[in-house]
């Protein structure tokens, strides 16, 4: 902690650091919701509708056991009805406490924190003496778990389900991707921008697309902070705080422009993002563009549009 | 059938350990195939930047906490900038942080428990979703909960792994603190006072420094 302070403080960039913190307000605007909302629907979600929602979530069910029966026993602690090991007792208040980190209610987040509260539960229903009731309870908490691995091994993830498991016959150029397999049309993506960036001699690869891989392909530099684009109105606020930090005196876009006259720049551009706010980018005659669909699925094309200088020859 | 549960129970431990490498290997299997160019690629882009000597929090978008991205700018600089290995290593955090839970669960009960423990966190969620920072904290409170369980603790240990988790994903923080804090009361309300001035160093190496900079970051605002 101590190293972490001294290191922003003596590379300056500790008010960085603190405008950083205004982040999940930011959020919360952009959620359009409140705190106190927000605790109020998961009290409600994992006090009811996640058992009502158990053959199509199933996962839900051990994290509402977990958070009810360890609410139970902290309550029980407090009016001293029972005596509670010193550790358990903390097990209990952080695995009760980390629901504020899932708020946003999602698997992977409720899974590496509420989960902790499962050393508690487990605890306790070692403790009860009645046999019978002991292996009750164990069955409860095993045959919801094993009706979620065989109806949902892949942990019920909506994009995990999107995975075509079928390799393409195409071969990636970038060694940076060894091991992964991707789908074909970002094959064919990341490979017109690596033999782009073989042939084009400039400083700057601008990524104006959601995805932010396309951004680490040729080692260019950026001029804005984020490496991926959201322009939505809604999240205005974000990329101003963030982007006005690295370049305060200037919006982003009046410097890709400037980059743009000069030839110096590689723009991947989805959609409107060709515009932020008022300002727009301007391209001139000295660029030349290549549209390819980021899909490929019929009758929902994603036009990724690549705009390179006419010096680049491809 | 007798033999078989002699068996069992004679290489419980070992099964736990089985158990934890197969899914190890079935979570690397699934996300080799899975594309999330946005969120993969965003933890790649910030490690790449950190290595290329660009400051965190001003040229880079550092969203969750400073230690995820020094760690994966690690493992980029050890396997030549492959993205694999980021994902490789985020399933061993998550893999490590389950065995050290059902460690956990062994101090306070059994083995079997432990193994139990194990199965149902797995087959309830498997595969780590995204090389995300949750998993790194996840991975830190997992150790220092399992210290935190032995007999003999090193309070300054803990303190420095939940320290690591708070700076692995900011969001951890507040959970943290508060808890601690509650804990606190509860050992001044309960009488525990010899333990309370035990566990203030544990508070203190956790926190002191954390307040000490929200403390900042608050009036800042006013100033």
């Amino acid at each position: 902690m101590s190293i972490f302070i001294i290191y922003l403080f003596s590379v300056n960039l500790f008010e960085y650091w603190i405008e950083y913190l205004s982040l999940p307000s930011i959020y919360l605007e952009i959620y359009k919701t409140s705190i106190s909302k927000l605790i109020l629907e998961y009290i409600i979600f994992f006090t009811s509708e996640s058992f009502f929602s158990f053959i199509v979530i199933p996962q839900y069910f051990l994290i509402s056991i977990i958070l009810i029966f360890n609410t139970i026993i902290l309550f029980l602690f407090v009016c001293k009805k029972i005596k509670i090991n010193k550790e358990i007792l903390f097990i209990l208040l952080i695995g009760n406490f980390l629901s504020a980190v899932s708020l946003k209610i999602e698997l992977f987040r409720l899974y590496t924190s509420v989960i902790f509260g499962l050393i508690g539960l487990l605890y306790f229903i070692n403790r009860i003496n009645n046999n019978d009731l002991r292996k009750k309870l164990l069955l409860l908490l095993l045959l919801p778990s094993f009706f979620s691995f065989c109806f949902y091994p892949m942990g019920n993830n909506n994009s995990f389900k999107k995975i075509n498991f079928t390799s393409s016959n195409l071969t990636i150029d970038s060694d940076n991707f060894d091991y992964l397999v991707l789908p074909e049309q970002k094959i064919k993506i990341v490979n017109i921008i690596n033999n782009l960036s073989k042939k084009c001699d400039v400083n700057y690869l601008e990524n104006l697309t959601w995805d932010t891989i396309y951004s680490t392909i040729g080692n260019y530099d950026r001029i804005r902070a984020f490496p991926y684009a959201q322009f939505k109105e809604l999240y205005y606020k974000q990329n101003d705080l963030i982007e006005n930090m690295k370049n305060p005196n200037l919006s982003f876009i009046n410097l890709i422009n400037n980059e743009i006259k000069d030839s110096n720049i590689i723009l991947l551009i989805t959609g409107n993002n060709n515009h932020y706010k008022k300002d727009k980018i301007n391209l001139g005659s000295n660029y030349n563009m290549i549209e390819i669909d980021e899909n490929n699925t019929k009758g929902k094309p994603q036009i990724l549009r690549i705009y390179f200088p006419n010096k680049c020859n491809i | 059938m007798n033999f078989f549960r002699l068996w069992f129970y004679k290489n419980i431990s070992s099964i736990n350990y089985l158990v934890i490498f197969l899914f190890f290997i079935y979570a690397i299997f699934i996300t080799r195939f899975h594309y999330d160019g946005h969120h993969i690629g965003l933890i790649y882009s910030n490690s790449l930047d950190l290595i290329n000597n660009k400051l965190p929090y001003k040229d880079i978008f550092i969203q969750y906490g400073l230690l995820t991205t020094i760690i994966n700018s690690l493992i980029l600089l050890i396997f030549n900038d492959k993205i694999f290995f980021i994902i490789l290593f985020n399933s061993i955090f998550y893999s490590l942080g389950i065995l050290f839970i059902s460690k956990t669960i062994k101090q306070f009960t059994d083995v079997k428990l432990a193994i139990f423990s194990t199965i149902i966190i797995l087959f309830n969620h498997p595969i780590p979703w995204l090389p995300w920072s949750n998993y790194i904290a996840f991975f830190f409170i997992s150790i220092g909960l399992f210290l935190l369980s032995k007999n003999k603790k090193n309070y300054f240990i803990i303190g420095f792994l939940f320290g690591a988790s708070i700076l692995s994903r900011q969001d951890f923080f507040f959970p943290i603190f508060v808890s601690i804090i509650i804990f606190c009361l509860f050992l001044l309300f309960q009488n525990y006072k010899f333990e309370l001035k035990k566990n203030y160093t544990f508070f203190s190496r956790t926190s002191i420094s954390v307040v000490y900079i929200y403390y900042i970051s608050f009036f800042s605002k006013f100033i």
